[in-house]
């Protein structure tokens, strides 16, 4: 039988047909090697520390989930980005005085970065800026947010708003009755704690501006004329409380509406979250007001720290992280999340920046400029001395489950609280196990302020708990030294149930409501100290009074009181 | 052997193969970031002016995937984007020691050469012979305005020059004075910071020559007069915030904070032409041209450095990046970025309806400037004046 010739052409051919997509299948062998991506930190990972202010953590929380599961490299090392949101004022205090390490930071405002530059100057003599290359995230400006009907009464939309209106309205005292609605009472006015936050700061700036009747050049000389410190102290007479950051102030509008403030300053983004809900239900539209004489831009700097802590590495991650957030996916979820982007080519016609949402592409028209680093600290020491005084009466659990470290912690957290408030600020404290002991009732902190630390040193645990009691008994003592031009609140600790007190829980929930609707309301700010504390009823507490109900642990009820300090 | 397994075995040799290859491929690429070459490696670092950006990016990723050969081994450019006046500091201070710098005008290789010559007694950059500078893009400098205020500012200033702008920006009541909205503010200028930023000296040097008058022989003395200072002091002053370090940030900045931060900037044309289609769906408004009667070149020299630091190699392989980069198809592409190209043989206008020259001439973009003047590069002791003037204002 005659051999048949193999047909080495039809091989050849097979064998290139084959070949390419192996080649493929080898390249893919590869990519399938690699390692699996999680959010936990890989092995031998690059970890850098990021701080970023609370507006934009619904952004850049999933974001940084997303670039960590990239496992982009620096060095032939992945880079895992541990991120956390910290309030701007905070995260600069944090950052000079070495409690933090980050190796970079985004405030609200480019306003802080030469704020960080001359604090961290004037702590380590060293001449060279420590934060460098700022670059906006994402912008928005910062506006006065009314509830739509009351924005009409004054005039809006029609009637162009600005500072200057806003202040005479919280000056004057017919209060809405001015405006044909003498029913919805006092115009009350929210900002947040300049010292903690951006919007504060801003809102500090504006009046200043406003006092000064300037736009530009505004200077520390301006800031000492008596008349400016007279102006800005009457409008500070209209706060309801500050805070630390703007999420509480949406909250708040959100839950207790045009009863809680008639206006609050906020960020443009912060508007439009609450008119989309992000908040919950509204019990009206609110507006944005862009004032006419000008505002500033919360311009959201991402900036590299080259303290002694960052190495080059480390920097290239941050840039590396920089540029991932900068990058059009990541600025398009931006605009969703409120912000107007960086990225100049994402257009905001037809998006969430609309009318519809309160808000107005278009504006502001014009700004205020920003004030020097030595005019801001200017700004802050006058905020400080004529910013609203507080009535606070400090109510602290003292019953046996607080026993070591949970008191020792407690001492230290209420001593700082004490450090953040000025010497005409009024303040008292009860404690409570089986018994309410007045410490020392509602009065001026300077004349007993040595005094009342060294008794907070003396405390000692024992026995149970009298919290309903010792509830109204707060109220009581509060509302006897209620003063209508300070702020009036009760902080009250606790670290358990109830277990002694005579007044039942429904009692004393129905007359904290009644004391809540009374013109001489007080607000309770709790703090549910440890595993065992009764949340429910202090959120209950809380909530019903216009307070604010914050979870402590042994580790950060420093913190918290530090942070309950700037409510007031 | 029987034909069928014969074919079966030969196959199964290539799958194995072809798996191997394709390994070693992505293991190759993986580490280089580069197409795989059996030639080694001849790396040069070009220092470009971030105005440059995207078109010099696009064509060094070209040239290196294109796979230039000299002397036997392939060329690999890295880019290093940086502003003019860093890159001069780190440059004289040996902090970078790239092969070749394309810094955003002749100004720099003068001020560069200048301080060199101080520390060294040697120019860093020849201005004649086979490494003389060369412009690679040409961009002069505008006035960019939105479309609504420059209609009101034209109306009562009649043209957008320095000195209508330095009256506009001092006018007691802002634009209501101008007859325009109250509400709009003060009249804010903006432009780079001249310690950085070639556009910012350049405007720095433009506003001097425009108050004298002249376009040559500027000096010392005249910047340092105290009617030089009261005149430009308020313009400057009225720039928000700190100035920006680089020129394409102000352009974007224009865009991002709109007329309440900017209502009048100077910039390079070509900048303007990038972020032209942005303005419209960030403010609702136009912007609009303007050349300012003094002008000076932004002609971004490709400058091979005669430094010790790179071989004879590095320099050759320098300047076959720069042939590749006056090549017309990669000129041609310079138009697509609002650059004119620096080859006489690409012209300005063509058939590309995305030409920005083509596409924005109703918003004032001119391929012949008209009643442009030409001014001389000062001497680096009226630009350190300069520079030292704008700094004395910075908080």
């Amino acid at each position: 039988m005659a051999r048949r010739r193999t047909n080495w052409g039809l091989v050849l051919g097979i064998a290139l047909v084959l070949l390419l997509p192996c080649c493929a299948a080898g390249v893919l062998v590869l990519r399938l090697a690699q390692p699996t991506r999680d959010t936990a930190p890989p092995e031998a990972a690059l970890t850098i520390t990021f701080l970023y202010s609370p507006e934009k953590e619904a952004w850049l929380a999933p974001l940084i989930e997303a670039f960590n599961r990239e496992r982009v490299e620096v060095g032939g090392k992945p880079v895992y980005v541990e991120a956390e949101a910290m309030d701007s004022g905070e995260a600069l205090e944090a950052i000079v005085e070495g409690n933090r390490a980050p190796v970079a930071w985004s405030p609200a405002s480019t306003l802080w970065v030469p704020l960080l530059n001359a604090r961290w100057q004037e702590r380590t003599g060293e001449q060279e800026p420590l934060a460098i290359y700022p670059q906006p995230l994402v912008v928005s400006p910062l506006v006065i947010a009314m509830w739509e009907d009351y924005a009409r009464a004054m005039g809006y939309p029609e009637r162009e708003l600005g500072w200057q209106e806003i202040i005479s309205a919280t000056l004057d005292p017919r209060g809405w009755g001015a405006f044909g609605h003498p029913e919805w009472g006092a115009f009350t006015l929210g900002h947040t704690n300049p010292y903690f936050s951006n919007s504060g700061l801003l809102s500090v700036a504006a009046e200043g501006y406003a006092a000064a009747r300037k736009v530009r050049d505004l200077s520390p000389e301006d800031l000492a004329d008596p008349s400016v410190q007279a102006f800005v102290r009457e409008i500070e007479q209209a706060i309801v409380h500050y805070g630390e950051s703007t999420e509480y102030f949406a909250r708040q509008m959100a839950t207790r509406g045009p009863g809680y403030a008639s206006a609050v300053v906020l960020e443009e983004q912060t508007v439009v979250r609450l008119n989309a809900g992000a908040y919950g239900p509204l019990p009206q539209r609110l507006v944005a007001i862009y004032p006419r004489e000008g505002t500033f831009w919360s311009d959201h700097p991402f900036v590299v720290l080259r303290g002694a802590w960052v190495d080059a590495q480390e920097q290239a991650a941050a840039l590396l992280l920089r540029d991932f957030l900068l990058s059009r996916p990541a600025q398009e979820q931006a605009l969703a999340a409120g912000f107007r982007p960086a990225e100049t080519s994402i257009s905001l016609t037809g998006s969430i920046i609309d009318p519809s949402q309160g808000v107005d592409p278009f504006q502001p028209r014009t700004v205020l400029e920003v004030p020097s680093a030595r005019t801001t600290a200017a700004l802050l020491e006058t905020w400080q001395s004529v910013r609203k005084r507080v009535n606070v009466l400090l109510v602290v659990d003292i019953s046996g489950s607080m026993e070591g470290q949970k008191l020792a912690a407690v001492q230290d957290g209420l001593k700082l609280f004490l450090d953040n408030l000025a010497d005409d600020d009024s303040v008292g404290m009860l404690t409570f196990n089986d018994e309410i002991a007045t410490l020392s009732p509602v009065g001026p902190l300077g004349p007993k302020r040595a005094w009342l630390e060294d008794e907070i040193d003396r405390l000692q645990a024992g026995y149970k708990t009298v919290l309903h009691d010792v509830t109204l008994e707060a109220l009581r003592q509060a509302s006897e030294r209620y003063d209508p031009s300070r702020i009036n609140a009760v902080v009250l600790m606790s670290d358990g149930l109830d277990t002694a007190s005579r007044i039942g829980k429904r009692q004393m929930l129905q007359e904290v409501e009644r004391a809540a609707r009374s013109p001489r309301a007080i607000r309770i700010f709790t703090i549910a100290y440890g595993d065992d504390a009764d949340r429910e009823l202090l959120e209950q507490i809380a909530s019903t009074t216009g307070g604010r109900m914050v979870e402590g642990t042994p580790e950060n009820i420093r913190r918290i009181y530090v942070i309950l300090s700037s409510y007031f | 052997m029987r034909k069928r397994n014969l074919i079966l075995f030969v196959a199964l040799i290539v799958i194995a193969l072809g798996i191997l290859i394709g390994v070693a491929l992505g293991l190759l690429r993986r580490q280089h970031g580069t197409p795989f070459s059996p030639l080694p490696e001849l790396k040069i670092q070009v220092v470009y002016a971030t105005e440059e950006g995207e078109w010099i990016r696009e064509a060094a990723a070209r040239f290196n995937q294109e796979g230039h050969v000299l002397r036997g081994q392939r060329i690999v450019v890295e880019l290093v984007p940086m502003d003019s006046g860093e890159a001069l500091f780190q440059i004289r201070d040996g902090r970078i020691q790239p092969t070749a710098w394309s810094p955003a005008s002749m100004l720099w290789v003068n001020l560069l050469n200048d301080e060199w010559k101080t520390l060294h007694g040697t120019d860093l950059i020849m201005r004649v012979g086979q490494y003389q500078a060369t412009p690679l893009v040409l961009s002069p400098m505008v006035f960019v305005m939105w479309q609504e205020r420059a209609d009101v500012f034209l109306q009562r200033m009649g043209e957008v020059d320095w000195k209508t702008i330095q009256q506009a920006v001092t006018a007691e009541e802002g634009w209501r004075t101008l007859g325009g909205d109250a509400n709009w503010g003060h009249v804010k200028f903006g432009q780079a910071d001249p310690l950085y930023s070639n556009s910012g000296l350049v405007a720095a040097i433009l506003a001097a020559y425009d108050y004298y008058d002249i376009t040559r022989g500027l000096s010392r003395e005249q910047i340092a007069s105290s009617t030089f200072k009261s005149w430009v002091v308020p313009l400057w002053r009225s720039v928000v915030g700190t100035p920006d370090r680089t020129s394409e940030d102000l352009m974007k900045h224009m865009i991002l904070y709109g007329p309440s931060t900017y209502d009048v900037i100077l910039v390079y044309e070509n900048l303007v032409a990038s972020q032209m289609k942005n303005a419209p769906g960030r403010w609702g408004n136009e912007l609009r041209v303007f050349y300012p009667r003094l002008n000076l070149w932004n002609d971004h020299p490709y400058c091979v450095l005669l430094a010790d630091w790179s071989t004879a190699d590095q320099k050759d392989a320098a300047l076959e990046f720069q042939r590749f980069l006056l090549s017309e198809g990669i000129q041609a592409q310079a138009l697509r970025y609002g650059f004119r190209p620096a080859n006489v043989d690409v012209p300005v206008i063509n058939d590309d309806p995305e030409n920005p020259f083509n596409k924005y001439q109703q918003q004032g973009l001119q391929v012949r400037i008209p009643r442009i003047n030409l001014v001389e590069a000062p001497s680096a002791e009226v630009i350190h004046e300069l520079q030292w003037l704008f700094q004395q204002l910075q908080p």
